[in-house]
């Protein structure tokens, strides 16, 4: 049996939450009658301050509150005073606000609306991580070595002037035996300040990189380590320590939407072939997945697991398959994908196994990146009409993987956002609207044509868009590609 | 020339002293700065306040404005008298970078100059390392000594017109310099705070070891030393030290009674105990005992070399400390000291309910006690004899 042992570190320390590279969250839900869109753009430090946006899409919202809470946990008790969003002048839809997210970890923001038809609240769970620190450099770094370069100078003059002078009587002469003995102590005064100064750069030095070390080291993000080890088609993959260091609530997993650990596979360069697997635990923290038949290449793998706090993870690991695995058929949620080598800008339209297609309603104009979109799609059958046939695909109508080119950025997003359905239902437990059904998207009767997901690119380039839903019992994948600009 | 530090009634004759009547006027100016440091004083008080109770910061809170606005009175009156002394080229100065002006305005700017450096170094510290979440980090620590330069700057401005007075108004001018000096006692306690102060932090916990007598002797001998030096002895006065210990208790425990009756919430989550009102910074330091110590020794041994009254006034500072704080630090762990009276459960909005009961768990002294105690002794000599140095500049500064 061919054992091959992969790597144990993580490739993507910069991932922050569910997503790598991707951590704003994007959010559409209900608000008792008002619909709306909510993204929240969590600070590179924490703490800090992330920026929200509220969108009205319903008709009579009249304001909107914002308050950030703890998921879980004591904290997640007692709110602090809410904020007032401000209404866009030029879109009165649109309300903004900014929020103090202080720890690491896993949060909520409150939206509360008033308007026409009362007052109305939803929950949008946020997991905070630093994503990094920032080195002293520019314009800012010349400034601030002036200023203190000036204070030392000046220190060490003052010394002198105290020494020398700051005794005498006013008026004293400036001059004979004693003066330029006085004159000679403030040099030697000076000296001393010079050396002090030169000593406290030293030592405040010292204790900048100290400071700037515990906060890399203790509160920066860096998304566990995943071990992967291959024995044919047997994958076993064991999670690390959680990514925030501390955090002693980060213990144990939520399953999301039935399965402890979903693994996207995705043949790198091209992007051509997709996999979303569910791996299934053993012992913890090491789960196992049989391949299914895979052509050779180097795959990149996205770990997604949630843990029991609300706090999503996604750990990035990379597989080299030079003879391909004849693996195992497919079975349960486990579906499988291709897409063109090629990159296809233009094409807005992708063909479905029967023949059928899934339409990218792409609105005019170039794709801005942060700017929170509805990437709306239409599943049509074989003679151009909406498809009747769609069903739930792991409890969701669809699922899309946002991807640029370099694999630089991963995202994950179901109809309801980019949250996770674990921290969804917890939110949704804090306001007492548990159901059966919580982190399930559930749409009574039969399911519209029609998928969209609230996403925004983080920065700009090239992506590829890949939406998985199922019809008549098939799980279908259909990949588009995006150019995103500033 | 000997050390004129505790010394009584001390007159001060300097060969080739010429004494003319006309003096650099620092009337309005030193009002000015005073007023400053009165702003920092109160706006240290208040910010921590504002941190432990509503908790959102920007630039322009209140407490930070009143911060703030200590650097601009002292650099606006000081600046003044450096400008005035310079186009008149006043010999009645000293001479700094071409400048002229009293010793005191320019160690004010260069507090004020300190205070204005941490401005951009602080806002690009929150965008590097996060909104602050602690009393002490570079940019904390850079506008602090601002802040204490000031103070320092306008007390030798007092100083020098102090030893140039007569009479009633020297008399004045001493009662203004011991008041400046309680507002920097009230800023060193605000510094110190994470270390030393009693509920919402958790300094009580840690007075029975070594490492809270460190933090105490680096923060206070230098002061009280220095404001004992240069005060006592004159005009009769003999308890300098004590009654500005005295005097920032009292102040501190009439905050600690009233601050509460202000109405505040939390404006940042997460909130671990929900709370109505600002919290107070905790009982005060028992400090009035330390202080009294460095009177009556410095009073006993004013005569000695200044090695000797260095490491008496450092032993007896640390003695006096740990006879009055080890008992406070018992009863204020204690049930009992959970009242408005010593407030020791006037928690901050951050503070877990899980962790209520460390407030009344009190830290038993480890092995090594007695070494930690060496070094909080050797920190207090070395304050003591920087205070001397200070209390002596005081006590002779002229110009």
């Amino acid at each position: 049996m061919k054992r091959a042992l992969i790597a144990l570190l993580c490739l993507a320390a910069s991932a922050a939450g569910a997503h790598v590279g991707s951590p704003d969250v994007f959010f559409e839900g209900t608000a008792g009658p008002y619909r709306l869109l909510v993204a929240v753009r969590t600070p590179p430090m924490i703490p800090g301050v992330a920026d929200v946006e509220v969108r009205c899409a319903s008709d009579g919202c009249a304001s909107v509150r914002v308050v950030p809470l703890r998921l879980t946990g004591p904290g997640s008790q007692a709110a602090p005073a809410a904020d007032e969003a401000s209404r866009s002048p030029q879109d009165p839809q649109l309300f903004t606000a900014s929020l103090w997210l202080m720890e690491n970890g896993s949060w909520q923001v409150r939206v509360h609306v008033e308007g026409a038809s009362g007052p109305a609240e939803l929950s949008v769970p946020v997991p905070a991580a630093a994503r990094r620190t920032l080195r002293l450099h520019g314009a800012l770094a010349v400034l601030l070595s002036v200023l203190l370069c000036a204070l030392a100078v000046g220190f060490v003059a003052i010394a002198g002037a105290a020494t020398r002078e700051a005794m005498l009587e006013p008026g004293a002469v400036r001059s004979g035996v004693e003066h330029d003995r006085r004159v000679r102590r403030g040099r030697i005064a000076m000296a001393f300040a010079a050396c002090a100064m030169a000593l406290l750069a030293a030592l405040g030095n010292h204790w900048w990189n100290v400071e700037a070390a515990r906060r890399e080291g203790q509160v920066v993000y860096k998304s566990p380590a995943l071990g992967v080890l291959r024995e044919g088609d047997k994958l076993t993959l064991t999670i690390g320590e959680p990514g925030l260091p501390g955090l002693e609530d980060l213990q144990g997993l939520l399953p999301d939407h039935g399965h402890l650990m979903h693994l996207i596979v995705l043949r790198e360069p091209a992007l051509d072939r997709v996999f979303h697997l569910h791996p299934e635990e053993q012992t913890a923290p090491t789960f196992v997945q049989f391949l299914p038949p895979m052509p050779p290449g180097r795959y990149r793998l996205f770990a997604e697991i949630v843990r029991s706090s609300g706090f999503p993870e996604t750990m990035v690991q990379e597989l080299d398959l030079p003879e391909g695995v004849r693996g195992s058929a497919l079975g349960g949620d486990d579906a499988a994908g291709t897409a063109p080598a090629a990159r296809e800008p233009e094409r807005v339209s992708a063909t479905l196994h029967d023949g059928g297609r899934l339409v990218w309603l792409r609105p005019p104009g170039p794709l801005t990146a942060r700017a929170l979109t509805l990437f709306r799609f239409r599943a049509e059958d074989l003679g151009g009409a909406p498809a009747g046939d769609l069903q739930l695909y792991l409890g969701m109508t669809g699922h899309a993987l946002f991807l640029k080119s370099d694999l630089s950025v991963f995202a994950h997003v179901h109809p309801d956002g980019s949250v996770a359905m674990p921290a969804l239902t917890l939110a949704r437990a804090g306001l007492g609207q548990a159901d059966p059904h919580a982190g399930h998207h559930m749409p009574a009767g039969k399911l519209p044509a029609e998928l969209s997901f609230p996403y925004g690119f983080p920065s700009p380039g090239e992506y590829r868009i890949f939406v998985q839903f199922k019809r008549a019992g098939v799980v279908e994948t259909a990949s588009f590609d995006a150019t995103v600009v500033l | 020339m000997p050390s004129l530090a505790f010394m009584p009634d001390a007159t001060i004759t300097l060969p080739g002293a010429i004494v003319r009547e006309e003096t650099v006027a620092v009337a309005w100016p030193l009002w000015l700065a005073s007023l400053g440091l009165v702003c920092a004083a109160a706006g240290l008080y208040w910010d921590v306040s504002w941190h432990l109770s509503i908790g959102r910061d920007t630039f322009w809170t209140p407490a930070h404005v009143l911060i703030q606005l200590c650097g601009v009175f002292a650099g606006v009156g000081c600046g003044a008298l450096i400008v005035t002394a310079t186009l008149r080229k006043r010999d009645d100065a000293v001479r700094v970078l071409g400048l002229r002006g009293p010793l005191g305005a320019f160690v004010a700017c260069w507090g004020g100059a300190a205070m204005a450096t941490s401005a951009p170094f602080d806002d690009w510290w929150h965008n590097a390392y996060g909104l602050d979440v602690k009393v002490l980090s570079p940019p904390h620590v850079l506008l602090a000594s601002g802040v204490v330069v000031v103070g320092a700057g306008v007390l030798l401005l007092i100083a020098a017109e102090t030893n140039r007075a007569t009479g009633a108004s020297r008399e004045r001018l001493e009662q203004h310099l011991l008041g400046l000096g309680t507002l920097l006692l009230s800023m060193m306690a605000v510094f110190s705070i994470e270390h030393t102060g009693t509920t919402p932090f958790a300094g009580a916990r840690f007075m029975h070891t070594p490492q809270f007598y460190s933090v105490l002797c680096v923060a206070f001998p230098w002061l009280l030393v220095a404001l004992a030096a240069s005060s006592n002895g004159r005009s009769g006065r003999r308890f300098a030290a004590t009654s500005v210990a005295a005097l920032w208790m009292a102040l501190w425990t009439g905050a600690l009674w009233l601050v509460p009756l202000v109405r505040a919430e939390p404006k940042l989550g997460p909130v671990y105990t929900p709370i109505t009102h600002l919290v107070p910074l905790g009982f005060p330091l028992l400090l009035v005992a330390p202080a009294l110590a460095v009177d009556l020794l410095g009073a006993r041994l004013f005569a000695r070399g200044f090695a000797v009254r260095a490491v008496a006034l450092g032993a007896g500072f640390l003695a006096a400390a740990l006879l009055a704080q080890w008992p406070l630090g018992s009863l204020l762990t204690t049930r009992a000291a959970s009242g408005w009276v010593f407030g020791a459960s006037n928690y901050s909005y951050l503070t877990r309910p899980a962790d209520y009961h460390r407030f009344h768990e009190l830290v038993a002294p480890a092995p090594g006690f007695w070494r930690g105690m060496l070094l909080a002794l050797a920190f207090s000599i070395v304050g003591s004899a920087a205070g001397l140095g200070l209390g002596d500049l005081l006590r002779r500064v002229r110009r």
